[in-house]
């Protein structure tokens, strides 16, 4: 390589020894899937099960989603939520969705996910997803970064059939979708 | 030649600087967890390190560029956005023409490269490759760019034998309302664009698009304008329609112009021995695609395709025109508890009519027989992916079948294996075997390659088809590790063997005598052998949060079977790109790629060429003043006027690529 460009990569090598971390632009910022794991278990210590669901003393947590998912999701893993723990169960496959007590899904094609809502439909099953749509086309609750902040919609009807109840305190923050 | 430790102690210094302090707060998680949902939901978010953290599940060589990828490098057609990916050869002949390959045996005919357009094959059995000057699409509607290395044939079937691509681009509804683009600069001399997308009902969407530009003139090495401007109109659509909960349909199509300058060199046999002629050449086509899914459950679904496909592409020397019609069908599903099963069908009907062109001396250097043929292809295959160990281990086995009128029956077998030891840990494995099967020249053509003068009796080298060839065989391994070594910082390091038999080898025959010449005639026999093996490395780092690197690496060995009058290109055995990319607020973007590329070799009508190593330097400001504007300068090419990439194989004179700066605007509304 010429010695010029030996010059030029060694310029920008240094100068990213000097950079700080903390830039100004985004103080106070957290990363998103961090964010969305801690809500997740939020929501989970804000919502009861109905005697049908079967619980004894842990709440299975599935989680659908590539590596980062998983590996936010682990941070929250065996936490309490009232008298009972937390257990995350990653899977690799959208089958045997009866081991679960929460499901979460980071990303699906729709076509997929509008089956996935059929197959278990009036289970009591927590579904908690990333997007508007995700509560819209049939999920309960939908995660929406909305401006670099995070937005709540919850499906009403949907948690009502499943016999789920979600406490006021979160559906006061959410935006609410059907009656 | 490049001083390897140079390079390598470059990238170790890089890879080093990684584990220094400065990583994204590791204790974010706790804060986090401590927070109660109203703040949580007050709290500012970033989701930028996602591309350091995200590991590919694919056992494969996979690489994702994204539509924020090809937005950040100003790149302004697909061939240039392909620079993003490791490992990939990009080489720009002239401005309308490049040479691109996977792992070696570059060209502008380059054979052994897979090309998809939404599941469209851009791949012309007429030459077994891919005129890149007919390829566009409207680069911001570009979801991503799946680039595979290595074989996918037993996916995606013949001639994916050293890797495959994948442009896939979004569906209507995320392309909603209306774009304009315009801008200008020396090379990028102007270009436009506009897309309007709209919801028709509640479960129906579309937009339509119309593109143009106008690219400048480059510079010939020996000195003087190459004459290679060239422009092109393109239009087109898409239509996607939630039918019921289990039923979707797409609709879409593309039509496209293009006029192309350039001037070329033929050998002629008349005193003199070569001719330069310029030369506008015209070419159209389009398209139109439709495709039915239905998904039965989450785990399974099927799918039907249908495409027709069009072009005619003049050239001095030839006119090819092509339709194809294709029909594919996929059917996905889950059996028993730990395997996943998918199969497909497929049928392609091919119809083509290619002539030789009298060139403006009066001679003929091409001629081809039969000039127009009709061929078929069937194939089925079937893929099984085996959870071995729940989240930890997984097998996939498959094999495409299928039959071709050039080579008849072709089976593409592969297997390969996923271990997860740990979240951010991938390591994978595999072994496969594809084929390149023959192209319509290669069987049935003749062409007038060069002439050696002689006052007395000039030799004419005559390239001549084989009936008889066959198809070019790899069996490839390949072994690969992902991980994010910490949070911010993911290492892709892929190593492979591939070892080809039955390469294509021009053998010289019996020389017959003409009058006044001597025609010695190379007829195209399967008779070469060879290996190539090399290291492929991407990393990502997110620095801060509003400064992220991209370096890739990869190394490349070619070793062909030693045979005299060796006839075939040898890739650059060293490739770097750095791209840094800052968001100095949440307006302004600045951009820096460098590249690096070794010397290589390329085997042209006049003799090799050794085309020496080059460095380059693309820059990219971008400011959003209003919501929906940008306005973006884009430098390409900066660090020389200009430099010579590669030669095409006939008939292009040596072009070296200027230095390019255009301005741009675009309008979201």
């Amino acid at each position: 390589m010429s010695k010029r460009i030996k010059k030029f990569l060694l310029l920008f090598l240094g100068l990213t020894l000097l950079v700080d971390t903390h830039s100004p632009l985004f103080a106070q910022s957290l990363e998103e899937q961090t964010v969305l794991s801690a809500l997740a278990l939020n929501i989970v210590r804000l919502t009861t099960w109905p005697t049908e669901a079967q619980m004894k003393d842990t709440i299975d947590l599935c989680v659908v989603g590539d590596n980062v998912v998983q590996q936010s999701f682990a941070d929250i893993d065996h936490k309490t939520v009232g008298n009972k723990t937390l257990q995350v169960i990653n899977l690799s496959r959208l089958r045997n969705f009866e081991q679960c007590h929460v499901l979460y899904v980071s990303d699906l094609k729709q076509a997929i996910l509008l089956q996935l809502f059929v197959e278990i439909k009036k289970r009591p099953l927590l579904t908690i997803g990333e997007s508007y749509d995700f509560a819209v086309q049939g999920g309960m609750v939908g995660m929406e970064n909305r401006d670099g902040k995070i937005t709540l919609h919850i499906n009403l009807p949907v948690v009502r059939e499943s016999n789920l109840n979600i406490s006021a305190r979160l559906l006061k923050l959410a935006k609410i979708i059907g009656n | 030649m490049i001083n390897n430790k140079i390079t390598i102690s470059y990238y170790l210094s890089a890879t080093i600087l990684c584990f220094s302090p400065m990583v994204i707060g590791a204790e974010e998680q706790n804060e986090a967890l401590n927070l109660s949902v109203e703040d949580l939901l007050n709290v500012e978010v970033t989701s930028v390190a996602k591309k350091a953290q995200s590991l590919n599940d694919a056992p494969a060589a996979a690489f994702v560029i994204s539509n924020e990828d090809i937005k950040r490098s100003g790149a302004t057609s697909i061939p240039d956005a392909l620079r993003l990916a490791p490992g990939l050869d990009v080489a720009r002949i002239d401005a309308n023409k490049w040479a691109v390959s996977s792992r070696g045996f570059n060209g502008r005919f380059a054979n052994k490269l897979l090309v998809l357009i939404d599941g469209r094959s851009a791949y012309t059995r007429s030459f077994a490759g891919v005129y890149w000057e007919n390829q566009d699409v409207m680069m911001e509607d570009i979801d991503r760019i799946e680039v595979i290395r290595g074989p996918g044939a037993a996916l995606w079937g013949a001639n994916a034998v050293n890797g495959v691509i994948n442009i896939i681009t979004k569906p209507s509804s995320q392309t909603q309302g209306a774009l304009l683009n315009a801008g200008g600069g020396n090379r990028e001399q102007d270009f436009g664009s506009f897309r309007y997308g709209a919801k028709f009902g509640k479960d129906t969407t579309a937009r339509a698009y119309i593109k143009g530009f106008n690219r400048g003139e480059n510079t010939h090495m020996s000195g003087g304008k190459a004459g290679d401007d060239w422009n092109k109109v393109q239009g087109g659509f898409r239509l996607d329609s939630q039918l019921n909960l289990q039923d979707a349909l797409t609709f879409q199509g593309d039509i496209y112009k293009t006029a192309i300058n350039q001037s070329s060199i033929y050998p002629q046999i008349a005193p003199g021995f070569q001719v330069t002629q310029k030369e506008g050449n015209d070419s159209y086509g389009g398209n139109l695609l439709s495709r039915f899914q239905h998904t039965f459950s989450p785990s399974s679904d099927y799918s039907l395709q249908l495409y027709y496909d069009s072009y005619t592409r003049s050239e001095g020397t030839y006119d090819d025109s092509r339709d194809t019609l294709d029909l594919d069908f996929q059917h996905r599903f889950a059996l028993l508890d730990r395997q996943e099963i998918i199969w497909g069908l497929g049928y392609r009907f091919g119809h083509d009519h290619i002539v030789g062109n009298r060139l403006q001396n009066g001679s003929i250097n091409f001629t081809i027989n039969p000039d127009s043929v009709s061929d078929q292809l069937v194939s089925s295959f079937i893929q099984d992916e085996l959870t071995l160990i729940d989240n930890k281990l997984w097998l996939t086995i498959g094999s495409k079948f299928e039959h071709n009128d050039y080579s008849g029956f072709e089976g593409q077998p592969s297997a390969r294996i996923m271990w997860a030891p740990y979240n951010q840990h991938r390591l994978w494995a595999g072994v496969s075997r594809a084929v390149r099967t023959p192209s319509r020249l290669e069987q049935n053509y003749n062409f007038l390659s060069r002439v050696i003068p002689s006052p007395t009796q000039p030799v004419i080298l005559m390239v001549q088809g084989n009936p008889d060839y066959r198809s070019e065989e790899v069996i490839s391994y390949e072994a690969g590790y992902r991980t994010t070594l910490i949070k911010s910082v993911s290492l892709d390091l892929t190593g492979f063997y591939n070892d080809y038999r039955d390469l294509r080898y021009p053998l010289q025959g019996t020389p017959s005598f003409n009058g006044a010449t001597r025609i010695l005639p190379y007829e195209f026999t399967n008779n070469l052998q060879g290996e190539t093996y090399g290291v492929e490395i991407a990393t990502v780092w997110q620095m801060l949060d509003w400064w992220r690197w991209d370096l890739n690496y990869s190394w490349l060995h070619t070793q062909l079977k030693d045979l005299s009058n060796l006839r075939t290109g040898i890739s650059p055995e060293q490739r770097v790109s750095l791209r840094g990319s800052v968001s100095l607020s949440r307006d302004i973007d600045l951009d820096f790629w460098f590249r690096y590329v070794d010397s290589n070799l390329a085997v042209v009508t006049s003799g090799d060429t050794v085309i020496k190593g080059y460095s380059t330097l693309d820059l990219r400001a971008a400011w959003r003043p209003y919501q929906g504007i940008e306005l973006s300068l884009v430098g390409q090419n900066l660090l020389e006027q200009q430099h010579l990439e590669y030669i095409g194989e006939i008939q292009t004179l040596p072009t070296a690529i200027d230095r390019g700066v255009y301005g741009k605007i675009s309008w979201n509304f």
